[in-house]
């Protein structure tokens, strides 16, 4: 498979520019589940950026904010009597790159510093700079790496397409390139109209952030150092668009446009591949001549082409694909593995100020606050002991055991409450009507309550997720405005999604509660093919599968009048039962949410 | 120091640009908050605002450089002018102070002083970033993530002027006047309404989504990075101009005038608009009055008026969680109910 190599080339290609160029490309996020594709790629970069004689340093995956911007060595404190500070990742890997595994798990505090630290870092001083490589493993889509971060890197890095074969050989690179286009870099020009041209284009796209563009012109300059070119020339800035305007660079992608494609999307593949390898052929055949008589198209010509170019390149929703193609044995076994982190999790979380008390049961001393406490009575009771002890049984400070602080943590036990809405076509309209209803009602209560709400609906043949976990008036306003309705019930699917949210919600230490809003009467079923009868007997399955994990839930029966079907699910999973007659949208919607709001304080 | 892009040199978002100014010239509006998506050159404007800003007296080794001017000192200056020793007086920048994110309670108020207190067995206490921004600039990059027990410690200090604490045997109150300047993206959660109404002005930003405005934007970027020396000499002249306007605008300050008439409009337009608190009306006075200044006018007008209330009450409406249309398209909306009806 040809296209496929180009691809890895790519991706080597990728590699190079963050080595030559960390300072203005800044670094890359690399989506991909462990593997030895991604081990290829880590160990190929290694090894450039060893030619580049910086290394890669890597983060501990629960890096805390300490850790990043260096803190109170206690050890060497006390050794020399004065104040060491021990020396911060952040300021340990300026001048190298900076490994992030998991970063979609990290903490938002420790993202937070990296971009400060981005931003700051990178701008001027040729000494300080550093690239971030964030591995991103998320496998669903509630686990996502935080955007702030995202917009910051250059380029994102799709590695799950990949197999073996695809990756046997890679471009080959010496020293001597490196050097020379590190070299030649400063002196890289970029006429005013190709800047116009990669801008363009990017508006074009949906491109919004800013960034990009500088991103964009970056990787157009390093591509010219390493071709040794002294400007930039129509191929650096085809291929700099193409590797910088990447999907999720792009504005947000509306959901029913979405649906659109992907209803196409079979049609497509294939057809996205040829004219994908189409492309790589054109660009292999302009690359190879590059001869200045060629013909150049003129800036339009070019903004289209880069324009095409970047369409054609592979569509999101076939980089999903592999993600959701993970065996199933893998993620039980990954979430076997992260279960155990949320035992825990009752001594961790965000730091709170110390009290006084002994370092037991697995609670962590706090040695710079016991130090504190102990520090003004040294005076007193040196002059208590000197008299009754020798002198060598005296340590620099003299600890009591009331000096003693132990850390103390908040554990935020927010609740987030998922709306699991059927979005049928027999209820659709007005029953949405009322779940949205419910949901801003709920986010009112926002600012005092500090919870967070979800969607997930139920539509067609399966279940999605409307509006991931949010806080936020303005998100969920957005994508409540998009919620499109119609087609048949997939209860069984839905419960399903809103189960494992829950539970993905619950290994973040928050409490979910799960409203259904049905008429309880499924008639598709968990393989997506229509028909009551298996439907209705998968949809009390996964109810009783909802039982097992005992969630807080509340079973809305919208139909007009109690339904049997409706009280047999919830009696199932074990929920509170409430049926809703018709009524306005506004009034029901208070009910909804008072109900809900009962539940999570009981 | 780092290099800071050069303010003047900041292409459009001409609003942000205007409420910086605008607090600069009086810093008793109370601070801006900026609201954007990612990428807009927030922080970037908000990092070019310290070379803008003119040198001030302070009091020479004061921690909190304590204007010499003023009646309110800090203890040690109070303590030394007590004893008759005469204080001696330096210029000095004004400061802007960055707030990093995960920053502790500590680093934040201040702290017993560790080293001193290890080798040479004293009780001493160590300024915190509070100290640091007394008479200049607080400034928090998302302010909207910012932990809860800073969040109610910083109101509580930016409201009452004075830094008080009370931790590991120290007792200690120092001045903490200090203007907040927040930025943040609304998409990732939303502000405490009690933090909200500490800001004086608001505003939004957007990426420009013109095309030449972009590429005029990275263009600068590009040549600031290249050579920042150069690029920063090149700007020096407007830059000098600006800050000359600016200080002119400080001195005219105190001579606008604002008539009667305006100020019932300015009144009736708070109360149309429903906002809570008198803070509304005070800061869109303050504002219509720095704006007439830095237009060199001596009386404010309508268009002054016009021109600020967006800025100074758009975040001061009260949130109907049924209407989805952002701050801006809301007070936009409001305002042209209000001047359409002739209410006099």
């Amino acid at each position: 498979m040809k296209s496929d190599h180009t691809a890895w080339f790519y991706a080597n290609l990728i590699a190079i520019l963050l080595a030559i160029n960390p300072r203005g490309l800044k670094g890359v996020t690399v989506k991909s589940q462990f593997g030895p594709v991604r081990d290829a790629w880590l160990k190929y970069l290694k090894d450039l950026t060893v030619l580049c004689g910086s290394q890669i340093l890597k983060a501990p995956a629960n890096i805390s904010a300490d850790q990043l911007k260096g803190a109170l060595d206690i050890e060497a404190s006390l050794q020399s009597a004065s104040l060491v500070m021990s020396k911060g990742l952040l300021e340990r890997v300026e001048g190298n790159l900076l490994l992030l595994p998991m970063a979609e798990r990290m903490d938002i505090h420790a993202i937070a510093l990296i971009s400060q630290a981005l931003d700051e870092k990178n701008t001027i001083d040729a000494v300080t700079h550093f690239g971030v490589i964030a591995f991103d493993e998320s496998d669903n889509a509630d686990e996502a790496i935080s955007a702030r971060l995202l917009d910051r890197l250059a380029f994102e890095l799709y590695l799950d397409q990949f197999s073996l074969a695809d990756i046997h050989d890679s471009l080959e690179v010496d020293a001597e390139d490196i050097a020379k286009a590190k070299k030649l870099l400063p002196a890289v020009k970029c006429s005013n109209d190709y800047l116009e041209v990669m801008t363009k284009a990017g508006l074009s796209l949906g491109v919004g952030s800013v960034r990009a563009s500088q991103f964009a012109l970056e990787a157009a300059k390093t591509l010219a150092a390493l071709r040794g070119l002294s400007e930039v020339g129509q191929d650096e800035v085809l291929d700099a668009s193409r590797l910088v305007y990447t999907p999720s660079k792009r504005m947000h992608i509306n959901p029913e446009m979405d649906h659109a494609d992907q209803d196409s999307e079979e049609n497509q593949d294939e057809q996205n591949q040829d004219t994908e390898s189409q492309s790589d052929d054109t660009q292999n055949d302009s690359e190879s001549p590059d001869q200045p008589n060629q013909e150049q198209p003129s800036n339009e010509e070019l903004e289209d082409l880069i324009v095409e170019a970047i369409k054609a390149s592979i569509p999101p929703q076939l980089l999903r694909q592999p993600k959701q193609n993970l065996p199933a044995g893998k993620s039980a076994a990954h979430i076997s593995g992260k279960s155990g982190a949320v035992q825990k999790n009752f001594l961790s979380g965000r730091p709170l100020t110390s009290r006084k008390g002994r370092p037991q049961d697995g609670r962590r001393l706090d040695i710079l606050k016991s130090i504190r406490a102990a520090i003004p009575w040294q005076r007193l009771r040196g002059m208590m002991l000197s008299g009754d002890q020798p002198k060598s049984m005296r340590t620099r400070i003299d600890f009591r055991a009331e000096d003693l602080h132990i850390k103390q943590y908040l554990r935020r036990r927010g609740t987030v409450t998922i709306f699991l809405v059927d979005a049928s076509g027999s209820s659709a309209t007005q029953r949405l009507a009322e779940a949205k209803g419910a949901l801003e009602e709920l986010l009112a209560q926002c600012y005092i309550r500090r919870d967070e709400v979800a969607m997930v609906s139920m539509r067609g043949a399966k279940a999605e997720i409307v509006l991931p976990p949010t806080r936020s008036l303005v998100r969920a306003k957005r994508h409540l405005a998009t919620l499109p309705g119609g087609g048949g019930t997939p209860l069984a699917a839905g419960l399903r999604a809103a189960n494992e949210m829950a539970i993905s919600l619950e290994r973040k230490g928050l409490t979910p509660i799960i409203v259904v809003m049905s008429d309880g009467k499924a008639n598709v079923n968990l393989k997506g093919v229509g028909g009551r009868e298996s439907a209705h007997s998968d949809a009390l399955m996964a109810a009783k599968e909802l039982r097992v994990k005992n969630h807080r839930l509340l079973f809305v029966d919208t139909s007009p009048k109690p339904e049997i079907l409706a009280q047999e699910l919830s009696s199932a999973m074990a929920a509170q039962y409430f049926p809703l007659p018709f009524a306005s949208s506004t009034s029901s919607g208070k009910k909804i949410s008072q109900a809900a709001m009962q539940l999570a304080n009981s | 120091m780092a290099l800071n892009f050069p303010f003047t040199a900041i292409v459009s978002q001409a609003e942000m640009k205007l409420a910086i100014t605008l607090c600069t010239i009086d810093p008793l509006i109370g601070g801006v908050l900026i609201f954007g998506d990612r990428g807009t050159g927030k922080s970037t404007t908000i990092r070019s605002l310290a070379g803008l800003l003119p040198s001030m007296k302070s009091i020479a080794g004061c921690q909190y450089h304590c204007n010499p001017d003023s009646k309110i000192l800090c203890s040690e200056c109070e303590a030394k002018k007590a004893q008759g020793i005469k204080l001696k007086v330096e210029n000095v920048p004004v400061p802007v102070v960055d707030l990093p994110l995960g920053a502790t309670e500590d680093r934040v108020v201040g702290a017993l002083d560790i080293e001193k207190a290890l080798t040479q067995g004293i009780k001493s206490f160590e300024p915190g970033l509070l100290a640091k921004a007394n008479r200049g600039y607080l400034y928090i990059d998302e302010v909207n993530l910012l932990e809860d027990h800073l969040v109610d410690l910083l109101i509580d200090v930016a409201a009452s002027g004075e830094n008080i604490i009370e931790r590991e045997g120290l007792s200690i109150r120092h001045p903490a006047r200090f203007v907040l300047i927040g930025s943040g993206n609304p998409e990732e959660g939303e502000l405490r309404p009690q933090m909200l109404d500490r800001f004086g002005l608001s505003t939004e930003v957007r990426t420009p989504s013109d095309f030449k405005e972009r590429v005029e934007i990275i263009k600068r970027r590009d040549e600031f990075e290249r050579n920042p020396e150069r690029f920063i000499a090149a700007w020096e002249k407007s830059e000098a101009e600006f800050k000359k306007k600016i200080s002119q605008s400080q001195k005219l300050l105190d001579k606008v005038a604002v008539d009667d008439d305006l100020l019932e409009v300015a009144t009736k337009l708070c109360a149309h608009l429903g906002t809570d608190g008198l803070r509304g009306e005070l800061t869109l006075l303050r504002g219509v009055r720095a704006l007439a200044a830095f237009e060199g006018k001596k009386k404010a007008s309508l268009n002054h008026l016009k021109k600020i209330a967006p800025l100074a009450l758009g975040h001061r409406l009260r949130r109907n969680p049924l209407d989805d249309s952002s701050s801006s398209a809301r007070i936009d909306r409001a305002m042209q109910e209000f001047f359409a009806t002739p209410s006099k």
